[in-house]
Parts: C-alpha cells; sequence; structure tokens
C-alpha cells in the first residue's frame, strides 16, 4: 500500500515535469509594456510627450454600464503552472549513523491550475522531495525515504453565481520531518473542505458542509476557537487548521456588523454512540476604531462545556490590542492525578465557572529610510489548564488521559502526543506569555543594498516550566543576478522530557541557508539534543545543496 | 437660590442642545450635490487660483490645487468599480502580474480588494471601512488588520495608495515653481508631511495646469533620500471625477524594480451594500 502511494507520487512528479515545457507558456502569459523595460530609465518626455492623451472623458451614463477600456483576452479553458523546482543533494550524518548521501529534486509550490471556463477551477499544489537513488522497496527501512515531505493538495472551486458553489480541499502529506514540531500533523489522506455556499436575497447567507472555522482573535492562543478541531501550532500560528462538519448562517447588519449561527449536527462517534448537536452564536460589532464580538456555544451531550465569549480587536494610539474572555459551565479536561500506587487516575471538573482569557498587544513602526520594528506580546491565563502541569510529564499519564476519552484503542508501545488530543493534552498549562520580536533596516542603494533583520520569539509556560526560544538573523546583500542571501537561526526548546514546549527534552537546532544569485541555495541545521544538566547528549546533521532551476510566478 | 439655580442650569441645556443639534446637522450634512466634498472639509482654502504667474502664486494656492486633485480623484455621487492589473519587475523575481478587483464606496470611505490573480494569491483580500481595514487570508480562513503604510504584496506600491487622497490635509507646500512635464506645463511643488501617518515625509508634485491632474509625484525618506517615484500617464474624466488609468511607480533604490497599474472594467454601477462586509471578502475568496 505504501509503495503504490510512493509510486503515485513519482509518477506525479514525472508527469508534471513532463508538462512543464508544454504549460510554461501559460505560466509566462505576463506581456511586458515599454515602461516596464527596466533595462533603460523611464523617458518622462515619452511618458508625457506628442502621442499621450492624458484625460479620455466617459459620460456619465456610459460610465454607470461599466466601461471596458482594454479587453479581456483571458480564453478558456487555460491551464496555468507555478511554483519552483530546484535538483541537488541531501544527506544527512549523526553521532549514531553514518554518513548518507543522495541526488534529490524537489519541488516547491509547484501548482497547476486548470480553469475549463470563467468561474470553475481545479487545482493540485506538490511540494516535496524525491530522492531517486533509493529504491522504492527497500526505502520503507532506508534511513532516507525515496520521498521526503511530500504534501499534495487539490481544490476544486465550482461557482454558479456569485453567491452559489461547491467548494472541495482534499491534501495528502507522506513522511513529513516533523522532528522540531510539537504539534504532528496527521499523515495520510484528509478532506480539508467540502461545503456549498448559497443565499437568501444578498441579506442572509449558508456555508454547508466540512469548513474550517477560525474563532478568536489570538494570534499563539485563541481559548474561544470553539469549533476548530485542530490547535494552533506555536511555531506557525497561521497554518490552516481543520474544521467540523457544520451549518453556517451569516446576516450582515449596519454598517460593519454582523451575526453568525453555526450548527454542528452529530455524529457517529467509534463506540456507535452518536455525538450530541452544538450550536454557536456570534455577533461582531464595531464601535469606532474597535470590533467587539459577543459569542455563545451549547453541545447538547455536554462533551464539551457551555460557554460565553467576549473578543475585540482594536488600537490605543499606535498599539494594536486584541484579548478574548471565555466563561465556561465547567472544564472540558478530563484531569490526570497520580494514586498513591504510583497509577493515574482521572477526574473532571463539572458545574462551576471556568474562565479562561488571553491579551495581546501588537506595535509596529516603520520609516522611510528602511527601519522597520514589530513587537508583539501576548499573555494567557487558562483556567482549563493544570496550575502544576508537570503531572502531564509522564507517558503513562498522557495515556490514562487519551484511554478515558477514547477506550484503549492504543498499540502496544506507541506514546501518547499532544496533538493526539486537543481537549486532554494540547494546552495543559493555567499561565503563558507569548512574546516575538523584530528589527530591519535597509543601507545602500542598487546592487549595494543591504537588508537585514534580526527576530526573535518566545513562548513560555509556566505551568510546566518549559519554553520555546527562536532567535532569527537574516541578511540580504545586493539585488538581481549578484544577491546573496544568508538566514541564521536556533530554535531552542528548553524543558522536561515531555512537556509542552520541549516535547523531547531540552534540543537546540541551529540552521543556516545561504543563497546565491537567486537560484543556488545550501542548508545546514543540527539537532542537538542536551541532557537536563545542559551537557551535550547527541546529535544529528542534515545538508542540502540545490540549484532551483525552474521559477514560476507564486 | 435654588430656582436661579434652574434657571441657569435650563439656559446651559438650552445652549448645549443648540450645539449639539448645529454640529449633527453639520456631521449629517453630506457632499453637497454635484460630487466634491464640503468645502472647508480639509480645512484650506478651495478656490481656484487665478492667474498662472508663478510669482503671484502661494503656496495655499498650490495647496488649494493639490486639495481639488483630492477631491476629483474621488467619487462622492456614486460608486466606483475597477479591475486593476498590476505587473511588478524586479530584479529577483522577474516579472509577476497581479489583477485585483476593487470596489470603492467613498461616500463611506469604503473599499475592498480582491485578488484574482496569479492563482497561488486567489481569494485574498481586504476591506477598508473609515480607519477600520482586514485583510482575509484564505489559507488559514482569518481576518487581521493591517496599517495603511504597510506596502502591498512586497511592490513599491503601499495600501495607502488605495486610500482616498488627501495630500492637502497631509503635507504643507515648502517651495513653489513652474515648468513643463513633456508636452504639458505643470505647478512644480515641494511639500512636507504634517504628520507622521503618511509613509513618505517629503514629496515632490507635478501638477497639469490645464486639467488640474497630478502628473508625477517624487517621494522622499525622512533624509531625503528618492525612495520612488509615481507617474500617472492617463485619467478617465467621469463627471467632475476623475481616474488615473495609468500609473507607473519607480523604485528609488532599486532601478530595475518597477510597477506599473493599469485600471480597465471601470463602473459606477451602485454597488449593494454587502460588498462592504467581510463575509462578501470570505465568500469571494478559494
Amino acid at each position: 500500500m505504501k509503495h503504490n502511494a510512493k509510486k503515485v507520487a513519482l509518477f506525479g512528479l514525472m508527469l508534471l515535469l513532463c508538462l512543464v515545457p508544454a504549460f510554461q507558456s501559460s505560466a509566462q502569459t505576463t506581456s511586458t509594456t515599454s515602461a516596464l523595460d527596466t533595462s533603460t530609465p523611464l523617458d518622462e518626455n515619452t511618458l508625457f510627450g506628442e502621442q499621450n492623451q492624458l484625460v479620455t472623458v466617459i459620460d456619465t451614463a456610459t460610465a454607470a454600464q461599466g466601461v471596458q477600456l482594454v479587453a479581456d483576452t483571458k480564453t478558456y479553458p487555460s491551464f496555468l503552472l507555478e511554483g519552483d523546482a530546484s535538483t541537488g543533494v541531501t544527506g544527512s550524518v549523526s553521532t549514531n549513523s553514518a554518513l548518507a548521501l543522495f541526488g534529490a529534486v524537489d519541488l516547491s509550490g509547484m501548482s497547476l491550475t486548470f480553469t475549463p471556463q470563467k468561474d470553475v477551477d481545479f487545482n493540485v499544489s506538490l511540494s516535496g522531495t524525491f530522492i531517486p537513488s533509493v529504491s522504492l522497496s527497500n526505502s520503507s527501512s532506508s534511513a532516507e525515504k525515496a520521498v521526503k515531505d511530500l504534501d499534495v493538495t487539490g481544490y476544486a472551486d465550482i461557482r454558479a453565481s456569485e453567491f452559489t458553489r461547491l467548494y472541495s480541499s482534499v491534501s495528502y502529506a507522506y513522511n513529513l520531518s516533523q522532528s522540531e514540531s510539537i504539534y504532528n500533523s496527521n499523515q495520510g489522506f484528509a478532506l480539508n473542505e467540502l461545503f456549498l455556499d448559497t443565499s437568501i436575497n444578498r441579506k442572509l447567507f449558508f456555508r454547508l458542509g466540512k469548513q474550517k472555522v477560525s474563532w478568536g482573535v489570538g494570534y499563539w492562543y485563541t481559548p474561544a476557537d470553539v469549533l476548530s478541531l485542530a490547535a494552533v501550532d506555536p511555531d506557525d500560528p497561521t497554518a490552516q487548521r481543520e474544521g467540523p462538519f457544520a451549518f453556517k448562517a451569516d446576516m450582515p447588519f449596519g454598517k460593519l456588523d454582523h451575526a453568525t449561527l453555526y450548527v454542528v449536527p452529530p455524529t457517529t462517534n467509534s463506540d456507535g454512540t452518536f455525538s450530541g448537536v452544538s450550536a454557536a452564536g456570534r455577533t461582531d460589532i464595531v464601535v469606532g476604531g474597535f470590533e467587539l464580538n459577543f459569542a455563545g456555544f451549547v453541545r447538547s451531550d455536554m462533551e464539551v462545556k457551555p460557554r460565553l465569549m467576549f473578543m475585540f480587536t482594536g488600537a490605543i494610539g499606535n498599539v494594536d490590542v486584541y484579548g478574548e474572555n471565555v466563561l465556561a459551565y465547567g472544564s472540558d479536561r478530563n484531569y490526570v492525578r497520580e494514586t498513591t500506587s504510583g497509577s493515574y487516575e482521572t477526574y473532571t471538573i463539572d458545574n462551576v465557572p471556568v474562565f479562561q482569557s488571553t491579551l495581546g498587544a501588537k506595535y509596529s513602526y516603520a520609516n522611510s529610510n528602511g527601519l522597520g520594528i514589530n513587537l508583539q506580546v501576548q499573555g494567557y491565563y487558562n483556567g482549563m489548564g493544570y496550575s502544576d502541569a508537570s503531572v502531564l510529564f509522564s507517558d503513562a499519564a498522557k495515556k490514562a488521559a487519551y484511554i478515558e476519552r477514547y477506550g484503549d484503542t492504543l498499540t502496544p508501545g506507541s506514546t501518547v502526543t499532544s496533538s493526539m488530543d486537543l481537549v486532554d493534552l494540547a494546552s495543559p498549562g493555567m499561565f503563558y506569555l507569548a512574546t516575538s520580536a523584530s528589527i530591519s533596516d535597509r543601507f545602500g542603494e542598487g546592487t549595494n543594498v543591504v537588508n537585514t533583520d534580526l527576530s526573535c520569539y518566545a513562548l513560555f509556560n509556566f505551568s510546566d516550566g518549559s519554553k520555546r526560544i527562536k532567535p532569527d538573523f537574516s541578511l540580504t546583500i545586493g539585488s538581481g543576478g549578484s544577491k546573496l542571501d544568508l538566514d541564521l537561526s536556533a530554535l531552542t526548546a528548553l524543558g522536561d522530557y515531555g512537556s509542552e514546549y520541549a516535547p523531547k527534552g531540552n534540543r537546540v537546532t541551529p540552521a543556516l541557508s545561504a543563497t546565491i544569485m537567486n537560484a543556488v541555495t545550501a542548508t545546514f541545521s543540527a539537532p542537538i539534543s542536551l541532557n537536563d544538566d545542559m551537557s551535550f547528549k547527541s546529535s544529528s546533521y542534515q545538508f542540502s545543496l540545490y540549484w532551483t532551476i525552474l521559477k514560476m510566478d507564486k | 437660590m435654588s430656582r436661579e439655580k434652574n434657571r441657569a442650569l435650563r439656559k446651559f441645556s438650552i445652549i448645549l442642545l443648540l450645539l449639539l443639534l448645529s454640529i449633527g446637522a453639520w456631521a449629517q450634512g453630506g457632499p453637497p450635490p454635484g460630487g466634491g466634498m464640503p468645502p472647508g472639509m480639509f480645512g484650506v482654502d478651495t478656490s481656484k487660483p487665478t492667474s498662472n504667474d508663478v510669482t503671484t502664486y502661494t503656496a495655499q494656492n498650490f495647496l488649494s490645487l493639490v486639495h481639488q486633485t483630492d477631491i476629483r480623484s474621488s467619487f462622492y455621487d456614486s460608486d466606483m468599480t475597477a479591475t486593476i492589473t498590476m505587473v511588478s519587475v524586479s530584479p529577483e523575481k522577474g516579472t509577476m502580474t497581479r489583477k485585483e478587483i476593487i470596489y470603492r464606496r467613498d461616500k463611506d470611505d469604503a473599499f475592498l480588494m480582491l485578488t484574482l490573480e496569479p492563482e497561488s494569491r486567489k481569494g485574498q483580500g481586504m476591506l477598508r471601512v473609515d480607519n477600520n481595514m482586514w485583510r482575509y487570508d484564505p489559507t488559514s480562513r482569518k481576518f487581521t488588520h493591517t496599517t495603511l503604510k504597510a506596502q502591498y504584496e512586497d511592490t513599491t506600491v503601499r495600501n495607502n495608495d488605495f486610500r482616498r487622497s488627501q495630500r492637502a490635509l497631509d503635507y504643507s507646500v515648502t517651495s513653489l515653481t513652474s515648468g513643463t512635464l513633456g508636452k504639458y506645463n505643470v505647478w512644480i511643488a515641494e511639500l512636507k508631511a504634517n504628520n507622521d501617518e503618511v509613509p513618505f515625509p517629503y514629496i515632490k508634485m507635478w501638477i497639469d495646469k490645464e486639467h488640474t491632474v497630478v502628473l508625477k509625484v517624487e517621494e522622499y525618506s525622512l533624509s531625503k533620500k528618492l525612495l520612488r517615484t509615481s507617474y500617472y500617464t492617463n485619467y478617465v474624466q467621469i463627471g467632475t471625477s476623475y481616474v488615473p488609468t495609468v500609473q507607473i511607480f519607480q523604485d528609488g533604490l532599486i532601478p530595475e524594480k518597477r510597477t506599473q497599474v493599469t485600471y480597465t472594467n471601470i463602473s459606477t454601477k451602485p454597488v449593494p451594500n454587502d460588498v462592504f462586509t467581510k463575509n462578501y471578502l470570505e465568500r469571494m475568496s478559494q
């Protein structure tokens, strides 16, 4: 089965590469006018010369019908190819294994869009590293796999009118490198979205089906995002997250206000029973420069407790502020505690008010000399968390919480991670703080222009003592073909093994990336594991050298 | 004593009521018929100078011209819809084409923009009403606030370029000359920003004397380094409003970086109210 998937992936890659020359012309549809010929400076006497007709008068009646100044030359069907393709070598070596070196082809955001007619789009996108020198039959036992970090997505967007459409999005992930991730992504096939849009008289709008729902205004922590089925990835807070199958009705009112209602129908559980029906309502009101959101949520089987929510975004002076407050009647979590015998038992907190609150602030400054500063800080009080979350360091404790919710479905020897359960294992702490800062500057001009950027983000879980810090420095020298890009970062996780932000204990991952002439990129990273006393434990080294040959508009 | 106190209170209440009524009437007045903003709304003299002799021309006269160009770039009697094609050339990324559809309702200071091309950015959009501005990311299906100062999608165009023009409010004239640009006779003025909300603290403008439209703008940094030159080579006149249908933005630091913005499919047909909502952005995205 696995081999078939890999064969399909390789076949898809070859097909795509064969199609590149055929569709490249479609990707380069841009017509460059003389004003865009940057090899010569703009000639003002030509721009505003005798041929120039500065003002064209159009009468108001004609304008009200729509004036097509330039004919739309787009024809159907059309194909569009986007993305980058590189080739080179990739390898790794560690304190426990010998050097491995392979030739590889790397695809980044390679996307093919087919538009048979206006308002109908089909797309397939592919990213991944293909290592043809590794035998498919032996790859499952090899240190290197024939396909690494394969991520295929596809969507169909079919619009019957401005208000009626069918949208579907699927994905397939295989062999993702997740050694540094806190929340492992699901591998295999996934139906991301499948919904229908419709409306009544431009007043009431419906979205019916499986859909992403991003409630909450927080960046790293969103306690009001009660409908999403996946936690926010702290290393990639803007990544898409799975949503429920739901019926959504949205009614704009006033100038910028909205009333929204979601109903999540019951579904069949793994044990054959039905889950409860959920309903969530929300009203967004804009007052001055602030948007205020009032929301409520109920679920008939009380698996998720009823709650009231209040969110806001706005600005105080030059500082953007945002906040979320949740008041729930009981906690959703199955808590774990150690018994006198050394085993773990679970308990719940019901019929008492439980409060969650997060507050954040953002500040940006940029001046015309190229100096830019960005600061952001967000604090989070999670009343559903443990004041001392160290109890979940133990794998047995995690298993106890998991089994309480899903039954004993674990295979022997398997471990339970935070990403396996959004309610009981994710965000276990009570007190959090996240912050990011960056400063960038520009010097010189033309081919001597230098851009620098120094940034850092840091996440703290005060309830289990774990931290996650990533300083990053990037430098760009020159422009055009002589450009040099350098990036140096060090993702650092500090904490006990099994903690939230350092699930594998103390680790530092220095990484260096250098690109010259916009085409040749060398990368090196060295995840280093440290003991509790911060002494060296083990390390591995990964490196690659790629030459980007195909580069199409993204 | 108490009666006198009540009388004084009554008088004060009546005065306060009259004051509130006056302010309310002024605030609800809206733009005058025939287009354009209420005189004095920008706080500058709106009368057009009668002389073409630059020696008799004052900074205030030129600011009046700037004010006229601000007014003429707006549509206060109707909505406005257009398709914008942005072709950007840069040494790093080569030639990139973006196509956007924009909806404007200037009387409400409302603006919505939706990306049509390229495919990888299709469905991204932004909505601005007054000072509330949201950007929508179809990947995460999430709205976020952005600033007017930010650059638009890594081009030489800034979000501020899509805002209703109010240079007459943001800048003061520091010098004034007369000259030609190509075949056109122009006023040339150097202006300095009154506030730090504008992306460029110093600008230099070329305004065509015949049509009172902006032909060229140079934009400078705090250290007076030329950051960008904008050319407005073609306009469409609809009623009393002007749309710059061809705009060219030349990066001041990297000569090979240039963006051309072209307006097509212009319409003043009324736009339904639901277009200027977050729901519309979400619905029209992928």
